[in-house]
């Protein structure tokens, strides 16, 4: 069940909410509250595929058993280790198992065979959640729990998908708060907002951008210099619309039911740096690999040298995180590669204008976005070769005056930009639009903020619900799904 | 404005839009899931509001067809030389079928006389690309009704845009509006066991279950007519023969040496024996300079004036010696 599908929202949501708020103006205990919540998301899971249900059980069941043991037990770091070790074996089974097999045969010319599974959805994030949850658990800073909370955590079905990843010790304050009991209008009408403004972003303007980036990066053999930047900056704004309008949508789903989940996106686009953007863009995600495996490694408390390759290390992991392919591996290694540059480049005390440090950010995150979206290095490839001008440069007949002199560019004269994939002077626009609101135009929280309590925003909002719903195509899963 | 109230208005708001796109969508006659049903529509509507024969003295005639038919036949040219009066009441889609036919003729017997002749062609291939009818007058209404459609379709509305049809809402409008339009077609063209086939894309009863179309692959020059159209074929022979209209089987014109129809199917023969007002143009091997296509299967202005005189002398010929 897609958050924008229409069973979604006018089915399974709305009877949820009902029987939550029923049982609110029945003035149910709290632990009723959150076994409503644990049910629906149980069925939530289930949706997709009721036999993977036992795999999120599974987890819930033993990370919580392991943190008991750990409470109890003296012997922590072996408990803590074949805690870690086991969550990694589920999600290195079902994510990384096909992979490895497939790297085995390649490598050693053997044939074992694949056996073709669906991965289960969400593995990367509940598992991480448990490896962070018995980390904490090991070093105090969780000291009471209850499994009723643990799997609320875990199982919610706003974040259980694809994030926020949420922190036990973080959360926990509001599940044991009075407020999660109470109808609470103003997160009600902040919850409605920025499910329906995230529901925009990735039905109205989102989806668009992918049947761009599906044209030139799943249905081109060749693309030329406009067709190529056309493409990799389509699917530039595809991810970001797609993840900013998921992460809006979890963070409103929450606030109806009275939970506050971490900011997970914060204009991303904007950043002068790699390290800003990293603090910007899926900040969930960065704050556990900061706290759970950078600093495991050591961090920056071991030397400059051992510092870079603490962050080469995490970012090649990371890579790995999204996806059990070669192409993740290289995206990581970008972006450690990037990062580690950029430390190298503050050590030196060398200033350059920001206008600059944003241009090279955003290029480069943009030929990243390519490796990162190719589905292997030939696609990647493809891709690259036309941003780089290697299969020429196609422009109008009606420019050919104004080119002529630059005599050193050799161009070619067509009809339009485009040959080999659907755009015109109106995609471009687009692209171009999508850019001015990632820069300029305030963000979901920062909207949120702002927004008042009368006439005029309550027509905004309606307007956003209307136009969000009929834009709805059932076909567009959310991009972090995959992950 | 306190919380409650602004959560109601914008809900109120949402819903107001909603009612107010239905009855926009109910209203509007043009909706289709697809740029050809759209066309059919458009063009559909342009037969009812504009085809109305008055000439009572000449002998009536329609063509239907294809794109081929559409391009190559040029209404002015035969009559000119049969005295008739013409109308090429073509939809020129992909893949045109007898059943559209069958509900172009519908549309025109609601504003006139019965037809003397039809001359209908029957797709033997399926065709690469849809095209508008060389009517000028009727291209323009289709561009004047059509641009707005389409363009509030691609821009503002994209669940509706091409094949992204999944929207519920713009969905429901749809079905009621287009419920009225389904209902009488299928009622003329389904029997108990029967398919409908509207467009290419869904039937009444399931997707794709029977597939009308006159198959002869013009790569191995065998001319092969699936059984579940040739029913579709008799349904209209037998409407025809019912209100006592000659239909005569035309063929398109051909650039020289591609397809030879050497002989014909035998399933036209044992039809024409069924039926005694069908007629099968003579004309068999129109085979015509490549200098006269714009494509491959479609004449430009002077091939189609010489494919019409030639069809109109051949047809007058026929129906002389009978």
């Amino acid at each position: 069940m897609l958050f924008n599908s229409f069973e979604f929202i006018f089915i399974f949501l709305t009877c949820v909410l009902s029987i939550y708020y029923y049982a609110i103006s029945k003035f149910w205990k709290k632990k009723y509250l959150k076994i409503i919540i644990i049910i629906s998301s149980l069925i939530f899971y289930s949706w997709w595929k009721f036999t993977n249900l036992y795999i999120i059980l599974f987890s819930v069941f033993f990370n919580f058993y392991i943190s008991k043991i750990l409470i109890s037990t003296h012997k922590k770091k072996l408990t803590l280790f074949s805690g870690i070790l086991s969550n990694i074996f589920l999600i290195g089974y079902y994510k990384y198992k096909n992979f490895f097999i497939e790297n085995y045969n390649l490598t050693f010319n053997s044939a074992i065979e694949i056996e073709k599974f669906v991965i289960p959805l969400g593995i990367s994030f509940f598992t991480f959640q448990g490896i962070a949850y018995l980390i904490d658990v090991y070093n105090s800073k969780i000291k009471k729990i209850d499994f009723i909370d643990f799997s609320y955590i875990v199982l919610f079905f706003p974040h259980q998908i694809a994030g926020p990843i949420v922190l036990y010790n973080k959360i926990i304050n509001q599940l044991t708060s009075n407020n999660l009991s109470k109808v609470k209008y103003d997160n009600i009408t902040s919850g409605i907002f920025l499910f329906f403004l995230g529901l925009f972003k990735k039905t109205v303007i989102a989806d668009q951008f992918g049947h761009y980036a599906t044209l030139g990066f799943d249905k081109s053999s060749t693309l030329n210099f406009v067709e190529a930047w056309h493409t990799s900056l389509s699917y530039t704004f595809q991810i970001y619309f797609d993840f900013s309008g998921y992460s809006d949508m979890a963070l409103g789903l929450a606030l109806l039911f009275n939970i506050k989940l971490i900011q997970n996106f914060n204009s991303p686009y904007k950043s002068l740096n790699i390290q800003e953007f990293w603090r910007r863009w899926h900040i969930s995600l960065s704050i556990f690999i900061r706290d759970y495996l950078y600093k495991m490694l050591g961090g920056s408390r071991k030397g400059f040298l051992r510092t870079l390759i603490n962050i080469l290390i995490t970012f090649l992991l990371c890579g790995l995180w999204h996806g059990a392919s070669w192409t993740f591996v290289l995206w990581g290694a970008l972006h450690g590669l990037a990062l580690i540059t950029y430390k190298i480049w503050k050590l030196l005390k060398v200033k350059i204008h920001s206008y600059i440090s944003w241009i090279i950010t955003f290029t480069f995150i943009n030929f990243s976005w390519v490796i990162f979206r190719a589905d292997n290095w030939v696609d990647a490839k493809k891709i690259l070769k036309g941003m780089t001008g290697q299969n020429g440069i196609l422009v109008p007949e009606y420019l050919k005056d104004l080119l002529s002199k630059f005599s050193v560019i050799d161009f070619q004269y067509g009809v339009s930009f485009f040959k080999n994939t659907e755009g015109s002077k109106f995609t471009i626009l687009f692209i171009i639009s999508a850019l001015i609101i990632t820069l300029f135009a305030k963000n979901s929280n920062e909207l949120n903020k702002i927004k008042k309590i009368d006439m005029k925003w309550s027509i905004i909002v309606g307007f956003v619900i209307f136009y969000s719903i009929i834009s709805i195509n059932k076909n567009q899963p959310f991009l972090y799904f995959n992950f | 404005m306190k919380y409650k109230r602004f959560i109601i208005s914008s809900l109120v708001t949402a819903l107001t839009l909603f009612l107010l796109m239905e009855i926009i969508f109910l209203s509007n006659k043009y909706i289709g899931t697809n740029n050809l049903e759209l066309i059919t529509f458009v063009k559909r509507d342009w037969i009812r509001s504009n085809i109305s024969e008055s000439s009572s003295n000449k002998k009536l005639v329609i063509a239907l067809g294809d794109s081929k038919i559409a391009s190559s036949f040029l209404p002015d040219v035969f009559d000119k030389e049969l005295n008739y009066k013409t109308f090429s009441l073509n939809l020129a889609m992909v893949t045109h079928d007898v059943t559209r036919n069958f509900y172009v003729l519908q549309d025109f017997l609601k504003l006139n006389r019965k037809p003397d002749y039809i001359l209908m062609y029957i797709s033997y291939e399926r065709p690469l690309l849809n095209s508008l009818n060389e009517n000028w007058e009727e291209r323009l209404y289709y561009y004047k009704k059509s641009k707005n459609n389409i363009f509030i379709k691609d821009y503002f509305f994209p669940a509706i845009n091409k094949n992204k049809v999944n929207n519920a809402f713009i969905n429901l409008a749809k079905l009621i509006s287009l419920n009225k339009e389904r209902n009488e077609s299928v009622n003329h063209m389904l029997n108990d066991k029967g398919a409908y086939f509207w467009l290419g894309k869904y039937t009444s009863i399931g997707e794709k279950k029977n597939f009308f179309d006159l198959n002869i692959d013009p790569d191995k020059n065998i001319h092969e007519i699936k059984k579940n159209y040739l029913y579709e074929i008799e349904k209209f022979l037998k409407f025809t023969t019912e209100n006592k209209i000659k239909v005569i089987i035309i063929f398109p014109p051909l650039v020289e040496n591609t397809i030879t129809i050497n002989n014909l199917p035998k399933e036209y023969i044992e039809m024409k024996k069924k039926y005694p007002l069908l007629e099968i143009s003579k004309m068999t091997k129109a085979e015509y300079s490549s200098e006269l296509f714009m494509t491959r299967g479609h004449t430009n202005y002077i091939g189609a004036k010489e494919y019409s005189k030639d069809l109109a002398n051949s047809i007058d010929s026929q129906l002389r010696i009978k």
